[in-house]
């Protein structure tokens, strides 16, 4: 083991039959036992092993799309030190076995910090300039970027949306997969005050309490995953008021990472709501982030005069600055489904900074404002309005100069390689072929042994 | 050397030159007294699916698609005996255009052109079909059964997820949709034919709202090319040759004062392109460079050897050609890749172009033979299957639509995918003449011995270590391209949505290879492997390959069109087919070295150790 070494290139190939080579003797010289740690570290042997770890995380990672949602997956295969894979998926389904069986594998956040553990150590214990090593080095180089780049993508960025209706402004930026609990009172025509409970707290049976508020939260049900049907008579249904007594939420699988028809995630819970201190029930609410995409007017309460608007929505994100979005278009080729043209042209104002743009938003050509960066990503899937993926992400940047880097590296140990082949085989191809031609009669196959 | 191997190479590829150039002399009927000139009418232009092509390019897709082919035989009787005459798509399409012409009851020889392809046993019972060679079945044969069939794919596409399908529903579906295709057609629903005057893209109509009975003779004739088309049709029906020849000859007079789109100016070199099938010439011929490359191995190497060379070479042209062709067509310059069909095409290009450049580093026979049998199967077989869902110049999503990323992200990648199945290949060769033959340990020139043609050809290497650095090199290639592919697919991500990296199954594949060509590069370098475990990783590269290319559509249900769907589609069978016989190939790769009779003397394991120094 302890005699691999970050090889540049093709060793010169030595004549058939010649007896191998001794070695190079290594130093002979005791080192220290931390030393030796060190090699272990550095050792080609363990890179080849986290590559074979790395390529089943992925293979299964991409499997388990076929149950799970993407980003359910990047949670909990890639960006985690401890992936927990369920036998299932191992068994690439054909097993109906429940997702509770699950086996431990080492998750992306640490294969990723062993192989970057790896690289340095390698270069570290071995580290020597020479041209026939700079394009190794360069390629290493730019790889440490790469994983940098994407632990801190993974970390630092933000993605949301901002789904806007053609005519319509909007000045916050909705999460992609958080949701939240929204009670909203208005206090004036352009102010509301907002108490808000972010999704991970909604668990079942959980109470809620809040100063604010004059009344307690109880999590009757919360389905991450769900879909709305209409109310079935005889059917128990939990909600006693408002919408709940028209439509009911039933669970459902998760939408697939794989699923050709991405359906959208609908979000789901039920809630009691009681008079603060007095066990009053002021009614049983069906909240469904369905309603808010589809800007149904929320369910109110009344208490003490002041009515409150309760309703569950992605988690909302608000910004100094408005979009307004002036049209939308949508264009499929002539006689078919296919979509030729998506595009927004919308108008930012921002009265802090007075600024004002008026900007087409469409495929492959972004707004950057600010730090963030508007994509035309998709059409509101019920109404005519836009959906932007709205990004803020620190290290956007870093994939670009590593992968030049990467890519330069490359080209220059591979051209090396190639080079020094093509050095020694195209005169062997020109030279020596016509004299051999030339002589051809005369030169006798050598014998056989 | 005698004359007539020095003048095989030469004979075989003008032979193959010839076979290449006929079918592009061919023409359709140009007409007669009695005959229709369909080669005037073929390259009409129309719009469909988005973009203007031949009429002729409609009837071959649709054909294809309803078929499996791009022509169909029609039967003829005459008195007792009936004869069969291979006909063009345009007949079919012109046959089927007419058939309701006249708002009866569906007649006319569409009815009777036994083209609708059904295999199904289940779909045959269904029909009260008997099998029969071919598969080709005309309407006249099952028009009773249709409501049946049409009321049960209705029933599927309503209450069950097609997730759920299985083989059978898959068929139902499938063949209902040929007859709706089939009905489009014959109500002249589609394709696009009435140019509106100002030529515009978006303003083209189907001709079935323009013609009687929907309106008068009158009002249609202020339409002209309403009344052109309607004309066509209605002269073909009544079986007047010589007024559909005069009319269609006007065509071009028409079309050419009119505004029409440069794009539809193209046509005619699309019903050339689409006659030359040079995908399909090229591929046969890749075929027998394949044989001559075999056959060299058993004697007279030289000749055969330089006729495959050369017959791979003109193969190559051909096939460089077709896809200069189709950039040309689809206006996308270096786009050689939109989609799956397109990438089995570019990856046998890719292959026979690396393929060429081997074999003259290293003559041996075997570069063309893995080129050629790569080629041959993707460019040939695969893309034939491919294309059976239609248009293979369909127009392209919007988020997919930009000339730059598809020139530069999809063409790498491509040839990424490329060099690890020519890497794979070459590790296969390794595996198989190492096992089975005693030839790999030997040098080139003592295994030709006793071939007086290959004198002087050689330079003392021994086989074995010419593949190993085969492989290596190519293994370099594959690494490189797909990293960079890989990349520059993230750079696109990112100027379209804002991530670099999404995780998304496509990515994964795409980043799978990456990691499996760089563990092969690593384990090699760190001594884990020699040659040996190298063509075994790379033999298995070819399964990762195919992962990334075929497997992560396949995940999800239904984003393929082709071979139908669900976990039994023809596709899936096919990936557990080519799996298996690379895993048992690996697996005999796996074999000690003592049952390689290459090796198993132990007389010189150079081949095998070359590598090891470190």
């Amino acid at each position: 083991m302890s005699s691999t070494a970050i090889q540049a290139g093709l060793p010169p190939p030595r004549p058939a039959g010649a007896p191998d080579e001794a070695k190079p003797a290594r130093q002979s010289a005791p080192r220290s036992r931390w030393y030796r740690v060190l090699e272990f570290c550095a050792s080609l042997r363990l890179t080849v092993v986290l590559f074979v770890l790395a390529f089943v995380l992925v293979f299964y990672g991409t499997w388990a799309q076929k149950e799970q949602g993407i980003w359910t997956v990047v949670n909990e295969y890639f960006r985690c030190d401890v992936a927990w894979i369920p036998v299932r998926v191992l068994c690439f389904f054909l097993l109906d076995i429940p997702p509770s069986y699950r086996i431990p594998f080492p998750g992306g956040w640490l294969i990723g910090s062993l192989l970057m553990c790896n690289l340095l150590a390698a270069h570290a214990v071995r580290f020597q300039f020479s041209w026939r090593r700079s394009g190794i080095l360069l390629t290493h180089a730019g790889l440490v970027l790469l994983m940098l780049g994407e632990f801190i993508t993974g970390v630092f960025a933000i993605e949301g949306r901002m789904t806007i209706m053609e005519g319509y402004s909007s000045n916050f930026v909705e999460s992609d997969r958080k949701v939240e609990l929204a009670i909203v009172r208005r206090l004036s025509p352009d102010t509301d005050e907002e108490t808000l409970v972010p999704g991970v707290k909604l668990a079942k049976g959980r109470k809620l309490s809040d100063p604010l508020l004059p009344f307690d939260i109880e999590i009757i049900d919360f389905m991450p995953h769900s879909e709305l049907l209409p109310v079935r008579a005889g059917a128990a249904n939990p909600a006693t008021t408002g919408i709940g007594l028209k439509q009911m939420a039933v669970p459902r699988d998760e939408t697939a990472g794989v699923d050709p028809n991405q359906k959208i995630e609908i979000a789901s819970a039920y809630v009691r709501l009681r008079a603060k201190g007095k066990d009053d029930v002021l009614g049983t609410y069906l909240v469904s982030t369905y309603h808010t995409l589809l800007h149904y007017q929320p369910d109110q309460v009344e208490v003490d005069g002041q009515k409150y608007e309760i309703s569950l929505r992605a988690q909302r994100n608000y910004r100094d600055y408005t979009i307004f979005l002036r049209e939308f278009h949508h264009k499929v080729y002539p006689g078919t489904k296919i979509p030729k043209d998506y595009r927004s042209v919308v108008r930012l104002t921002n009265k802090a900074t007075n600024d004002d743009l008026a900007v087409d938003i469409y495929m492959n050509h972004p707004l950057r404002y600010r730090g963030e960066t508007f994509y035309q990503s998709s059409l509101h899937p019920l109404t005519k309005g836009t959906v932007l993926q709205v990004v803020r992400n620190p290290a956007w940047t870093l994939p670009y100069i590593a992968c030049t880097i990467v890519t330069l590296g490359m080209l220059v140990h591979f051209g090396i390689v190639l080079l020094r082949f093509l050095m020694v085989r195209l005169p062997a191809l020109t030279e020596t072929a016509p004299a051999a031609v030339a002589s051809g009669g005369a030169r006798r196959p050598p014998a056989r042994s | 050397m005698n004359s007539l191997a020095r003048m095989f190479p030469w004979l075989a590829t003008a032979l193959g030159l010839l076979f290449l150039v006929h079918p592009a002399l061919k023409s359709y009927s140009r007409g007669g007294p009695k005959e229709f000139d369909l080669e005037s009418y073929a390259r009409l232009p129309v719009l469909d699916g988005g973009r203007f092509k031949p009429i002729d390019t409609v009837a071959r897709i649709n054909l294809m698609i309803i078929s499996g082919k791009q022509t169909f035989l029609e039967e003829r009787q005459d008195g007792n005996e009936v004869s069969q005459l291979r006909q063009p798509a345009v007949k079919w399409l012109l046959d089927t255009m007419t058939s309701f012409l006249d708002q009866q009851a569906f007649d006319g020889p569409a009815m009777k052109h036994k083209v609708f392809r059904i295999e199904n046993e289940q779909v045959l019972q269904l029909l009260g079909l008997e099998p029969r060679p071919g598969f080709r079945y005309a309407i006249d044969e099952f028009r009773g059964k249709i409501g049946d069939l049409m009321s049960r794919a209705k029933e599927l596409e309503d209450h069950k997820d097609r997730k759920q399908y299985d083989l059978y529903d898959a068929k139902v579906v499938e063949l209902a949709n040929h007859l709706a295709l089939f009905q489009q057609l014959a109500f002249l629903k589609a394709p696009l034919m009435v140019m509106p005057p100002s030529g515009e893209r978006d303003k083209w109509y189907p001709l079935e709202p323009f013609v009687p009975p929907h309106v008068t003779m009158e009002e249609m004739k202020q339409v002209p090319t309403a009344a052109f088309h309607y004309l066509l049709l209605r002269t073909y029906a009544d079986n007047d040759a010589k007024s559909f020849n005069e009319i269609v000859r006007r065509g071009e007079e028409i079309f050419a004062k009119s505004k029409l789109p440069a794009a539809a100016r193209k046509v005619d070199f699309e019903l050339f392109y689409n006659r030359f099938e040079a995908f399909h010439h090229a591929s046969i011929l890749y075929g027998f460079a394949f044989l001559l490359g075999c056959c060299s191995w058993m004697g007279w190497f030289r000749p055969l050897n330089l006729a495959a060379y050369h017959l791979m070479a003109a193969a190559f042209v051909v096939h460089t050609f077709g896809l200069l062709a189709r950039m040309y067509i689809q206006d996308r310059p270096f786009v050689s890749v939109t989609n799956l069909y397109s990438s089995a095409i570019f990856i046998g290009w890719g292959c026979v172009g690396v393929g060429l450049l081997l074999e003259f580093l290293y003559r041996n026979s075997i570069s063309i033979v893995v080129a050629s049998a790569v080629a041959g199967i993707t460019a040939g077989i695969v893309a034939h299957y491919l294309s059976l869902s239609g248009d293979t110049m369909a127009m392209m999503q919007a988020v997919l639509d930009t000339n730059f990323w598809l020139a530069t992200h999809v063409t790498v990648i491509t040839l990424g995918y490329m060099a690890t199945f020519v890497a794979g290949g070459i590790g296969a060769v390794y595996i198989l003449l190492g096992v089975f033959t005693p030839v790999l340990n030997r040098k080139m020139e003592d295994i030709f011995a006793r071939d007086e043609t290959t004198r002087g050809m050689f330079h003392g290497e021994v086989l074995g270590i010419v593949l190993s650095k085969l492989t290596y090199g190519v293994l370099c290639f594959a690494l490189f391209m797909s990293f960079l592919g890989t990349v520059l697919g993230g750079i696109w991500a990112d100027q379209s949505w804002g991530r670099f990296w999404g995780w998304d199954p496509k990515e994964n594949g795409a980043l799978l290879i990456v990691i499996w060509v760089a563990l092969i590069l690593h384990a090699r370098w760190a001594g884990m492997v020699k040659t040996r475990g190298v063509a075994v990783l790379a033999v298995l590269g070819n399964l990762v390959t195919l992962w990334s290319w075929f497997g992560t559509n396949e995940l999800g249900v239904g984003l393929h069109a082709y071979g139908g769907s669900g976990p039994l589609s023809a596709t899936v069978v096919w990936l557990f087919v080519v799996g298996a016989i690379h895993l048992a190939v690996a697996g005999v790769g796996c074999l000690p070295l003592s049952a390689w009779q290459s090796y198993a003397s132990g007389a010189g394991r150079s081949a095998t150790t070359w590598d090891t120094t470190s």
